[in-house]
């Protein structure tokens, strides 16, 4: 069963073969592809492609990230499949993996941390704002595999009413023994939404990617 | 309300050792402040400055294991870096000859004397004569004698495919003027619009050459990231930072860089600016005589500071 595979995608800049690095935005839970879409405008980047993954109803599972992951299945698994397609074929489609991007706000934030988890490898920057690895306290973090320096940022406000700052930093810690350069950055005191200094930061890592280095392992 | 100048340009390394050894060493300008990007703290941020850290003086970097920038129009094109007099640039194409690096013929352009090289990683410069006017702080520890150092910065040459939006920016919204127009090489050379600001002077323009037939640059090694305007005072960065965002345009707000204080938009031709305060300047956190010998970190990255070292490549 895979409810987000036959869900709407939504583009915004040059093709992903006419572009020089593609971002995959990946929306929270209750809005929609059309809302993240807009930050690619936002980041005002030339050259970035834009993808973006619509969830079926508006979520890409049914709890909270911290329930019992067979609570939120099959469209846990379904979401992760759903980023694995758009990896594989942009990766088909002749895009290296070191200028692909992917960037996720909240539920779209945990929904990206966990991919990278379980899909790694030398991605050419992840940003999860305000979100973490998906799991009750306690799920074991055993992920096979290398993220080869892959830059990752994690950005949350604290207190955060869905986030927990703890798991942020255990997503931290968990990236980074898998290989990521892991930059986090807390927030007290702001609301849950993507603030100016995470965007700030997601347009330098993204000039990055756009820039590119031709050596980078794919 | 005026900008005053040229401020800083920020261009990309992906060699810091070489990119520091050939600013210092050869072009014999002084380390102020070595720091990282605040936005990614992963990259050094290098500023090359005169003896002093003078606004309008820094030539910085960012240091990112990048490609070579591909070149082409909606990005920075040249960079201009000024010196006193014509002897000076007989002296300069003399000392880059024996570093190794090609200079091309002392030629007029703009009714100034301009003498052309590319630095390491390709990065297109031009000394340029400005005739001694306005102050100069020069380093003393520097390898190059007093009277050649480098003065500052300025003309910046930008590349857009097509004039209109960009100059209806420049003039109407920056209230630069413009106010001439030279051919680059030959007759049939691109056209280059010259805008000024404040005092005007090689300090205080902005070259904008059209191009229409090129295709877009990228990001990279070589190339240029972003060219800041200054504002000098406080109450006019205020009404900067008011303009822009009732302006339509896509502005980042105010930012505090700890050194200066910055707004950053892209004009219609693509290309990134940014207009940055003269103060606090770079004495604000090392003393005058130690500018640019440790790891300077602004006091909301400084709880960092083990972690930032750590993935810093040691310079």
């Amino acid at each position: 069963m895979h409810p987000h595979a036959d869900q709407p995608m939504l583009t915004a800049g040059p093709s992903p073969e006419n572009a020089d690095a593609t971002l995959v935005l990946v929306h929270g839970r209750g809005a929609d592809a059309q809302s993240i879409l807009a930050l690619h405008r936002t980041l005002d980047l030339s050259n970035l492609a834009g993808l973006a993954p619509q969830a079926a109803n508006h979520t890409w599972y049914p709890n909270p990230f911290l329930a019992e992951i067979e609570t939120n299945q099959p469209y846990l698994d379904s979401a992760l499949k759903r980023l694995a397609e758009i990896v594989d074929d942009l990766l088909s489609r002749g895009v290296p993996s070191h200028r692909i991007a992917l960037l996720g706000f909240s539920q779209g934030a945990c929904l990206t941390s966990e991919f990278i988890a379980r899909h790694p490898r030398r991605y050419g920057a992840v940003m999860a704002l305000t979100g973490g690895l998906i799991g009750p306290p306690g799920t074991s973090r055993d992920y096979a595999g290398s993220l080869e320096s892959t830059p990752v940022f994690l950005g949350c406000n604290d207190p955060d009413a869905h986030i927990p700052f703890e798991r942020v930093r255990e997503t931290e810690a968990v990236l980074s023994r898998m290989g990521a350069v892991v930059e986090v950055r807390r927030y007290p005191g702001l609301p849950h939404t993507v603030n100016d200094d995470e965007l700030r930061v997601c347009r330098a890592m993204l000039e990055k990617v756009l820039a590119g280095d031709e050596e980078a392992t794919s | 309300m005026q900008l005053a100048g040229i401020h800083h340009l920020t261009a990309i390394t992906a060699d810091a050792p070489g990119n520091l050894a050939f600013y210092t060493q050869t072009l014999g300008m002084r380390l102020v402040k070595k720091t990282v990007n605040q936005d990614d703290v992963s990259a050094y941020h290098l500023f090359y400055a005169d003896g002093k850290g003078s606004p309008g003086t820094d030539l910085t970097f960012f240091d990112w294991p990048a490609a070579p920038e591909r070149r082409g129009t909606r990005s920075i094109v040249r960079t201009g870096l000024r010196v006193a007099d014509e002897a000076s640039l007989t002296w300069w194409a003399k000392r880059l000859t024996d570093h190794g690096i090609a200079v091309s013929d002392i030629v007029k352009r703009d009714n100034r004397s301009t003498l052309d090289f590319e630095d390491p990683e390709g990065q297109r410069i031009s000394l340029v004569v400005d005739d001694g006017v306005g102050e100069a702080h020069p380093w003393q520890d520097s390898p190059v004698a007093v009277e050649h150092q480098v003065r500052g910065l300025g003309p910046i040459v930008i590349s857009v495919p097509d004039l209109e939006p960009t100059s209806r920016v420049l003039t109407g919204l920056m209230e630069m003027r413009q106010a001439r127009q030279y051919t680059h090489a030959e007759a049939t050379g691109p056209t280059t619009y010259v805008y000024e600001m404040g005092d005007a002077g090689p300090a205080a323009e902005l070259h904008v050459r059209v191009e229409p037939d090129l295709p877009r640059a990228r990001y990279g090694a070589g190339g240029v990231h972003h060219v800041a305007f200054r504002t000098p005072t406080f109450d006019d960065y205020e009404k900067w930072a008011e303009r822009l965002a009732s302006s339509g345009i896509n502005a980042s707000g105010p930012v505090d860089r700890f050194y200066f204080r910055s707004l950053y938009f892209r004009e219609p031709g693509g290309i990134l600016f940014e207009i940055a305060t003269d103060g606090p300047g770079f004495a604000v956190d090392e003393s005058a005589d130690t500018l640019g010998q440790s790891l300077a970190l602004p006091p909301f990255l400084e709880p960092q500071r083990q972690q930032i070292e750590a993935n810093l490549k040691p310079l």
